[in-house]
């Protein structure tokens, strides 16, 4: 796990603000709403193998 | 510990949450959960070797190390939930942050009772004495 993976999450919430700028100035709430959701999604894909890793870890360590 | 590396992503996360949270309330939150994450993993190393430490110091001298290895567990669920408490109550979703710690105090305190029951024994034995 490394302290680029919290550049990646920054930069897609950037890059998602962005994108739902666009779309909701051009009228298009609904797809905005979708891209913000599908970033949510993407990077609590992305987070989610370090968590289990975490709580595995943590697992272990109650069990010492 | 790689504690200059912990400082850094510690910045950064603060750096970038702030950053993002104007545009994107939702992703600073999860940026501040990868932050916890990683800082959590970094310290992880530290604490098996103050457990394992704390085994070799135990296992010289005649006391039950169970307790103390209840202790350290007491410990380590204390600090997780102050951590899940902040992030909740940052999120701010107080409800969820009181919850989370009385959950842990009902935790530690299960922990604890295998300990009482020995001291009420102890207690009640020098009593009959």
């Amino acid at each position: 796990m490394d302290i680029a993976l919290v550049f990646k999450i920054a930069s897609i919430g950037l890059g998602v603000a962005v994108i739902h700028q666009v779309l909701s100035k051009s009228g298009r709430d609904e797809y905005a709403m979708l891209t913000t959701l599908a970033g949510v999604l993407v990077v609590v894909m992305m987070l989610l193998p370090h968590l289990t890793e975490l709580l595995s870890d943590l697992q272990n360590l109650m069990d010492f | 510990m790689e504690i200059t590396k912990i400082l850094v992503v510690a910045v950064c996360c603060c750096v970038f949450s702030t950053l993002v949270s104007q545009f994107k309330p939702e992703f600073s939150v999860l940026i501040q959960l990868c932050g916890v994450a990683l800082v959590a993993l970094l310290i992880f190393d530290c604490t098996i070797e103050i457990f394992s430490l704390t085994k070799d110091l135990t296992a010289g001298i005649q006391i039950n190390n169970e307790y103390i290895f209840l202790l350290l567990k007491a410990v380590i669920i204390a600090v997780c939930g102050k951590v899940v408490c902040d992030v909740c109550s940052d999120c701010g979703n107080r409800a969820v942050a009181t919850c989370v710690d009385i959950a842990c105090r009902l935790s530690v305190l299960l922990l604890a009772f295998p300990m009482l029951k020995v001291l009420l024994g102890l207690a009640t034995e020098l009593i009959e004495k």
